[in-house]
Order: C-alpha cells, then structure tokens, then sequence
C-alpha cells in the first residue's frame, strides 16, 4: 500500500485489462475490484469510511479472489466480447458538501480571505467503445446535513467532517479528497459572519496538479457595498489553472445562480 | 339492396348521421392530441398534478362541446334543451348532493393542492402514498399495498397530514431514565449514535429535552433530522441502535422502588 500522491496521476490514461483478469483499486477506504469476463465486467466495491484513511494502490493485474463480504457486485453484460480498455476517473460528488471552520469566521470590512475545504471524491468507472458509464461510486459515504436558512427552505448536501481553514497546508493531503478554494471578499461597511460554507461539487469541476493531488474549480464570492450578496463565481478557465490538468467536468451547469450561494452567514457588528 | 343504401344516402338523416360521426372522430383525435400535449408541456416541469387536471379540464370541455354540436346538427332546439337541462340538474342536483359536493371538492383540492400525487398523507386515519386525485374521489396506496378511495368531501372536511410537503423531518423518541442516570452521559451517547447512523442529519441539530420529571424518572425527548424519503429507515435503525447503546452502557431504566418494612409488633 502506498501512499505517494504522485502516483494518482495514473487515472489519466484508460486501463486495459484483458479477458480473465482482475483490478484492484484501493483509493483511501474504498476498495474497488473488477473484473473482465467474457462478454462482462464486475464490479464490486466497498468502502470502511475511515476518513483517516490515505492509502492508494492500483493492482492490475490483481492476483487473488474477490472477497464476499463487499457492499456491492454488480454484473455488466454485453451482447458480445467488450473492449478491454476502461476508465477509471475521479470526479466531484453529486450534492454540494458543507464545512465549517473550527470556530465562525468574521470577514472584517475590506477584506478578501481565501478559505480552503477538503471535499471527498467519488470515482467513475466508465468503458469506451461503446461508452458506458458502470459506477458512480462515492469514495467515502458522507453524512449528511442541512444546509438552509429555516428547515423549510434549503437543501441536503453532504458533510466533509474536515475543517475549512485559510491556510491551504493546514489541510492535510488526502489522495482521495479535493481541495476547494473560496475567496470572500467583503466590500461592505460590516463585518460578515461566516458560520458554514456550502461548495457545490455538482458545478465545479476537477483538476489535477503535478504533485498529484487534486483540486476543485475557484470559487469566488463578494459581499457589495450596500450589503447585498452576490453570488458564488466559479472560475475553471483554463489559464487559471494551467499548471493543472482537467480531470473531469462539472456535472450539471449552472442554471439558477442562486443554488451557489455558498455561505450561511450573518452580519456581525465588530 | 344497392338502391335501397343509395336512397338512404341521399337523404337528410344520412348526412345528418355522417356529420354526427365526422363530429366526434374529430373531437375524440382533438382529445387525443391535445392530451398528448398537455402531456409534454408538462413533462418538461415534472409536474404530474397539473397534467391531470389540465388533462381531465380539456377532456370534459370538449365533451360537452361536442355533445352541444351533436344536438345542433340533430336539429334540436337549444332553448327547450337549455330549459330542461335546467329543471334536470336541480333534480339531479338534489339526488346527488354527495357527488356534487365531492365535484366540488376535487376541483378545491385540485386548484389548492394541499398535497401532490406521491405525497405520503394521513386523511381519516388512512395513511399511505397519494396515487390519483379525481373530480370525485382520490385514491391512496396504504403501507400495506392496499388501495383506498376517500371521497374528496372528506378530504376537505378533515385535517389531513402531508409527510412528505418538506425534504426533512424530526423523529422523536421519548424514553424514561432512572435519576441515576447522568444526563450529560445520556445525551452524548444519542450524539454519537446521530454521527453513525447513515439517515441522520448533521444539522438541524438534534434536540434533548427533559421534558418531565417524575416521582422516580425523568422524562427525556431527543428529536433527530433526517431526509423524509429516509425516514422509516431513519426510525427503525435509531431504535435499533439506541437499544444496543442502553444494553451495552446499562442505562438504567425507571423503576419503582418499593420499601416494605417489616416491624415486630410484639
């Protein structure tokens, strides 16, 4: 089991994994096996939740059984012998996460902070020629929360039980995670009180640095002068992140502005 | 024969009976077409409540349209027909009082839509997962896979309960301890049981409540959040689970304690 970073950089190519061998994926507490049999894939996976978890290691060919006791075995068939070639790509997961500092922020008046966020991942399994997407697995089963102004209004999401914190080497390197960068500036005469921040994965989309580890689009978010809040922008232009590969899109492109909103605040007096 | 169907299609009744025919062809694909396109203009929303309702609207207008043009064509009077149809619907108008106030209703609850097909509600003590909601009735599929049709007078009559109008719910459980119990031990035991179960929410956070103190127990209410979708899930497994806890940290539970003494009278 290793736990180099570097070695992540191996979901950018597709896998090639002929009739009658296995895979062996462990990425952080999911363990992810498949196999290619005639005219199917297997797919079985489970995951220990151990969010402390940092191990990765990819086995292919994997030599062994596929052990019983998985969460989950599902068969692919074809009408026909399928393509060797799949992919196996990390992408963000399907509802926004929430994460909280240690303590409620105060964004003074004038100020921009840059707050990062460690989010976990989920993986794609997908074939090509022809192309089918078999697993949308999350890496770790998140808990879920709230995230509304009353419990009336708002919407589930999940937690990422890591802090966010302005320091981007606070937050430890996890191979399966990705680290979400928000900036907040407070143009306003107020203090703003940040108590959660809301990243919204479904819209945001996945790159890769050299060093392996795995960030989400910028997210930039002002508070104007009267007060009034502007929504989330996301920047994924290319430029911005030219020392960074694209690994995967955004799933869903934004068409109310207003499910970004990223923050649940309050204004302080300071 | 040849020349008897010749005559008879020359004559008046024949072309009458062909034009009634033309008629309702042409109201019966009318129908058809312009439930196909109610059909997809609401698809796109997902909204299957307004899709009936627009659905059984268009339907029934257009059946009363075409009966109207069925009459005119016949060469009926319109006004003895009017008149009589006046005189009849306050015959029937009495006769089926029930029907008429359950008409009523349907079109109330259709346009005040207090719950949506696939709601889970309670009406009259039924509870279950609403299937349809007609002009006169609507029908409930029970937890049970039962059908039930309560008459939309009813419904409108009695307080009904919708379970599934907001995306999460509160489960309550209330439960007695002993005095020995320490409360603090009591309410970090539920925490963590919120952090494994998979159904509980985060945030609202959950509620502890001492809600009533009794002659030897204390009576606690802990509300947990959890997605309505989930939320059999979320009370089976929390009961499971808290049983486990109480066994596994012995959480006295009340009992009363009696002391009988025994004195030598002699």
């Amino acid at each position: 089991m290793s736990e180099n970073i570097s070695e992540l950089k191996v979901f950018r190519d597709p896998f090639e994994l002929p009739v009658g061998q296995l895979l062996h994926l462990r990425f952080g507490p999911l363990s992810v096996y498949l196999g290619h049999f005639y005219q199917e894939w297997r797919v079985s996976w489970t995951t220990t939740n151990d969010y402390m978890d940092n191990s990765f290691s990819l086995k292919a060919p994997f030599v062994g059984e596929i052990p019983a006791e998985l969460m989950s075995m599902v068969r692919y068939t074809y009408s026909r012998p399928c393509n060797h070639f799949l992919k196996i790509t990390p992408v963000l997961g399907d509802r926004p996460f929430v994460a909280k500092p240690t303590k409620p922020l105060m964004v003074l008046p004038g100020e921009t902070v840059q707050v990062f966020m460690s989010i976990p991942l989920f993986v794609r399994i997908e074939t090509e020629d022809p192309y089918h997407l078999l697993e949308d697995i999350p890496v770790l089963q998140s808990p879920r929360t709230w995230f509304g102004d009353s419990t009336v209004q708002g919407e589930i999401c999940y937690s990422t039980k890591i802090k966010a914190v302005l320091n981007e080497p606070e937050l430890i390197n996890r191979p399966y995670r990705a680290i979400s960068q928000l900036a907040i500036e407070n143009r306003s005469q107020r203090a703003l009180h940040v108590e959660r921040i809301k990243v919204p994965a479904p819209f945001l989309s996945l790159f890769q640095g050299d060093n392996g580890l795995f960030y989400t689009s910028i997210m930039n978010f002002v508070c104007d002068l009267d007060g009034t809040i502007r929504n989330v922008e996301i920047e994924d232009q290319e430029e911005k992140f030219a020392d960074k590969v694209l690994i995967s899109g955004p799933r869903q492109f934004v068409k109310d502005k207003n499910l970004l909103n990223p923050l649940n605040y309050l204004f302080g007096q300071i | 024969m040849n020349a008897y169907i010749t005559s008879l299609l020359g004559t008046e009744l024949a072309l009458k009976v062909a034009a009634v025919f033309l008629v309702l062809i042409s109201f019966f694909i009318l129908s058809r077409l312009l439930s196909l396109i109610i059909r997809f203009f609401f698809k796109e929303g997902g909204n299957r409540q307004k899709q009936l309702v627009w659905r059984k609207i268009s339907k029934y207008t257009l059946f009363a349209l075409a009966v109207v043009i069925v009459l005119q064509i016949l060469g009926a009077d319109m006004n003895v027909i009017l008149g009589a149809a006046g005189v009849l619907s306050i015959a029937v108008g009495f006769a089926a009082q029930t029907s008429v106030s359950n008409l009523i209703s349907g079109l109330f609850l259709m346009f005040e839509r207090p719950f949506v097909i696939g709601d889970v509600i309670e009406v009259s003590g039924v509870r279950g997962e609403v299937l349809t909601i007609d002009l006169l009735s609507m029908r409930i599929r029970t937890m049970e896979n039962t059908l039930v049709r309560v008459p939309n007078e009813t419904v409108m009559k009695t307080q009904v309960v919708n379970y599934s109008h907001f995306p999460i719910r509160r489960h309550d459980i209330v439960f007695s301890v002993s005095y020995t119990v320490g409360l603090n031990d009591i309410k970090s035991l539920l925490l963590n049981l919120v952090e494994h179960n998979p159904y509980c929410l985060e945030e609202p956070e959950p509620l502890f409540l001492v809600q009533k103190v009794g002659e030897y127990f204390l009576e606690i209410k802990f509300g947990v959040w959890g997605e309505t979708k989930n939320f059999l899930l979320l009370q089976s497994t929390f009961a499971e689970q808290m049983r486990e806890a109480f066994i596994q940290h012995k959480i006295a539970l009340p009992q009363r304690h009696v002391h009988v003494e025994q004195r030598n009278l002699e």
